[in-house]
């Protein structure tokens, strides 16, 4: 023990030695790493002193800070800015039973605390706010990545070193000072500590940078934007962490400028009925959209079930290349059916069919001539069952009934869709439909709770409402598993979802030729394979000759083949830039992933003996 | 099941389980490197698969399916998509997910068997039967339905859907891997489905 003792004695007085405990960092100087704006706001309003000579002179200690603390400190003062905030959310939340009950002012309260703290706080706060703000807020918010995740100084960032080596801003490009509104803190609670407001941060020239241009989503949401300028209020931004300034926010309808439209607008009294009804009973969270979409584009709504193509409930005609065309909304007033047994044993079903003449001559076969396609024919009976009034005419070809209230949920899908589109939310369009279909679903389940029962659906939604209430994994598997097919293909099996999509898109650094080869193939083989998919199933029902079905199935492939040797003598051109295309599906995972958290917001919301200490 | 002598003589110039997408993807592959052969990789050949999530390890065939993980109102999910029915209305489809406690209406491994086993009219459960996998004693059922498929677009009629459930436990929470297929065609992808059970590793007990 003792050798030991005076080996390490003689190791420390060696010259040159390591010298651990003798170790001082040096005094922070601001002059060679200069603090951020969120850096200083943190260390003036908690009892520091930023020194002209560039030490940070911690006031009640009497000393200057170590330039090894600077992290620690820096995320320890963050870190009680987050509990301040969440200690001042929380005293207007637990005001009431239920966040749902929050009144307008309480909710904005809490909005803008969210909105000053944000960037203080980690992604697990963040995801628990989330609901509070639109997706264009969230699309501004989520521009300042988390900076201060945990109270470790690990996951920290340091602040912006902006060192004379380093490289000067490109001077080429303009520079725009970002634009910050103050903020007035609408909560005061003493008790709670010292709250002090924030101040606008002083942007300096060299940390600002280049707005980017708008995109054309951008664009069109301005152009859609008809009643009142944007007020979604500024974000905070400071010059290192969120220095590009936010794009032009959409107007804001209120619901009483929605229902002034509508009891105004150009629209039939059945038209008028359903938008009225969505406008009511449509789910928090599409509300903004619905509002924008009708009052921005003016949606024509048709009922006239020969004018929703393939689509057997409701279709939409949107000519983007001709935007002085409003779009149309076409809804089914029912489908037209055909029973038949399929095998000996076997019970009869009934196969549901398009009614639109288009639909049948991309089959390459012509409409069978039933009798509930002539709106001339008188039926030969009228029953009551699960599709509604159902007319049977003498042919065995019957005609369901959709209800008002089914319409209106599939009216509300549809012009989520095209407000979707509109603003530049479609890149993937299973993440877009996904959005939607929760929209509608949310919908139902509504008027379910409300009437007690599920009749005002036909059958095939029922069976889908009931599965994605009661067995939502199997329900969602199964959805995904149709629209992954041939027949469908909102659900692209090569690209996956979005995010998916993206990553890999950035991994690979794809070719963009190439991808336009592989897409065009694809989409030729699944024509083919679509269209042999469904000629075999009206095979089944014994609605076609099967002669006509194996020159139309000729035809396809032979189609398929033209187009594989057309494409890879000449593949085709990129259609969209990689940038777009990424900028496009990280919008499509942001309402995939709004979707996602909707529906699990409302699965919480229903779980019986809902508790905390769980 | 579906078949009949007019659709086999219909289809017989079409190879009745190609896919068209993995045949269209090698097209294209060819057609980028116009020196290489086009012959398909043996359906032997095997891959791992991970999720970016690192959820869990799994071996996959190597051509026909592509695996991509999201995240939905249930928690991640990862999923498998692999060749299309012959009738285009649905494709074969492994999904994973791990039940725990923060999932939305949380059952115990036991209780969700036994929602998920519960039978109505056109929806026929088989008996639960123990599977022995590596990663632990598995509990694994058939559900069979009737369902008009596609939903949303003509002409829309009934396919019966075949799905193999597992249920694997680990600790109280629990992994649940399905298969979707048509019931045409379900035992094609018997043996690749149990393949990938019994690879199932969940990356916490390698």
């Amino acid at each position: 023990m003792t050798c030991v003792v005076i080996a390490v004695c003689a190791l420390l007085a060696t010259p040159g030695a390591p010298r651990a405990a003798a170790y001082i960092s040096p005094a922070y100087d601001a002059k060679i790493a200069p603090l951020d704006d969120l850096s200083r706001e943190l260390l003036t309003g908690n009892g520091y002193a930023l020194n002209e000579d560039g030490r940070v002179w911690d006031k009640i200690n009497e000393s200057a800070v170590a330039r090894d603390d600077m992290p620690f400190l820096l995320s320890r003062l963050a870190s009680a800015r987050r509990l301040r905030a969440l200690l001042q959310i929380n005293a207007v939340i637990t005001r009431y039973d239920s966040e749902k009950n929050l009144t307008p002012q309480d909710k904005e309260a809490v909005r803008e605390l969210v909105r000053q703290n944000w960037i203080v706080f980690g992604i697990v706060p963040r995801r628990d706010f989330r609901p509070y703000f639109s997706l264009q807020e969230l699309e501004s918010l989520d521009r300042i990545p988390p900076r201060f995740e945990k109270m470790s100084a690990v996951l920290m960032t340091d602040p912006a070193i902006d060192s004379p080596t380093a490289a000067p801003p490109p001077t080429a490009l303009p520079v725009v000072p970002a634009t910050v509104k103050p903020w007035l803190p609408t909560l005061s609670t003493p008790e709670l500590g010292v709250f002090r407001p924030w101040t606008p941060p002083v942007v300096s020239s060299a940390a600002a940078v280049t707005a980017p241009p708008p995109s054309p989503a951008t664009i069109a949401v301005a152009t859609v934007a008809v009643v009142t300028p944007p007020v979604v209020p500024a974000i905070a931004t400071t010059t290192a962490i969120t220095p590009a300034p936010q794009p032009p926010a959409p107007a804001v309808l209120t619901a009483a400028d929605y229902e002034e439209f509508v009891a105004n607008g150009p629209y039939s009294k059945e038209g008028r009925a359903l938008l009225e009804l969505i406008g009511k009973r449509a789910p928090d969270f599409c509300l903004p959209l619905l509002h924008r979409t009708v009052v921005g584009l003016i949606p024509q709504i048709v009922f006239d079930g020969s004018r929703t193509g393939a689509s057997l409930r409701a279709g939409l005609v949107h000519d983007v290349a001709n935007p002085l065309t409003p779009p149309t909304i076409t809804l089914s007033p029912g489908p037209v059916m055909v029973s038949v047994k399929k095998g000996l044993f076997a019970e009869r079903s009934d196969t549901l069919l398009p009614e639109s003449l288009q639909a049948w001559s991309e089959l390459g076969v012509a409409r069978p001539d039933l009798d509930a396609f002539a709106t001339e024919k008188t039926p030969s009976s009228v029953e009551n069952g699960p599709w509604g009034s159902v007319r049977v005419y003498p042919d065995a070809s019957r005609r369901g009934t959709y209800s008002t209230f089914e319409q209106a949920g599939e009216l509300l899908e549809q012009i989520l869709l095209l407000g979707l589109a509109q603003e530049g939310f479609n890149s993937s369009p299973y993440a877009a439909r996904r959005w939607a279909r929760t929209a509608r679903l949310l919908f139902s389940a509504r008027l379910q709770e409300e009437f007690g029962q599920v009749a005002f659906l036909d059958p095939d939604r029922r069976t889908e409402l009931g599965g994605w209430r009661d067995r939502s994994a199997e329900e969602d598997d199964l959805t995904i598993a149709s629209w992954a097919g041939s027949r469908v293909q909102i659900y692209d099996p090569r690209r996956g979802p979005p995010l998916a999509e993206r990553a890999r898109n950035q991994r690979q650094d794809s070719d963009c030729s190439r991808e336009a080869l592989v897409a065009s193939l694809v989409e030729a083989a699944r024509r083919r394979a679509r269209r042999v998919g469904i000629l075999e199933t009206l095979i089944e029902v014994k609605l076609i000759d099967p002669n006509s079905a194996k020159e139309s199935a000729k035809i396809a492939e032979a189609e398929e083949a033209t187009a594989r040797a057309r494409l890879t003598s000449s593949p085709p051109a990129c259609a969209t830039s990689s940038t777009d295309r990424a900028e496009g599906l990280r919008r499509s995972g942001l309402i995939a992933a709004e979707a996602a958290r909707v529906e699990r917001a409302w699965r919480e919301s229903k779980r019986e003996g809902d508790s905390h200490a769980r | 099941m579906r078949a009949s002598p007019i659709l086999f003589v219909l289809l017989a110039a079409t190879p009745l389980h190609a896919d068209w997408l993995l045949d269209s993807t090698r097209a294209a592959a060819a057609a980028s490197n116009p020196g290489q052969a086009t012959t398909a990789v043996p359906a032997t050949d095997w891959v791992p698969y991970e999720p970016p999530s690192r959820l869990f390890r799994a071996d996959l065939p190597s051509e026909g399916w592509n695996a991509y993980e999201e995240e939905d109102a249930l928690g991640p999910v990862v999923r498998a998509f692999g060749p299309d029915d012959p009738s285009g209305a649905l494709r074969a489809t492994i999904s994973v997910r791990l039940i725990d406690r923060d999932t939305p209406n949380f059952m115990s491994a036991k209780d969700a068997v036994e929602a998920m086993r519960q039978s109505r009219s056109g929806r026929e459960v088989s008996a639960v039967r123990p599977l022995r996998l590596p990663v632990g004693l598995a509990r694994v059922f058939e559900i069979v339905e009737a369902r008009r498929l596609p939903v949303d677009f003509g002409p829309s009629s009934q396919v019966s859907l075949h799905q193999y459930v597992a249920v694997i436990p680990r600790g109280t929470d629990y992994f649940l891997i399905r298969l979707v297929t048509a019931r045409s065609n379900y035992l094609d992808f018997r043996e690749d489905f149990v393949r990938f059970l019994r690879s199932f590793r969940p990356i916490g007990t390698r």
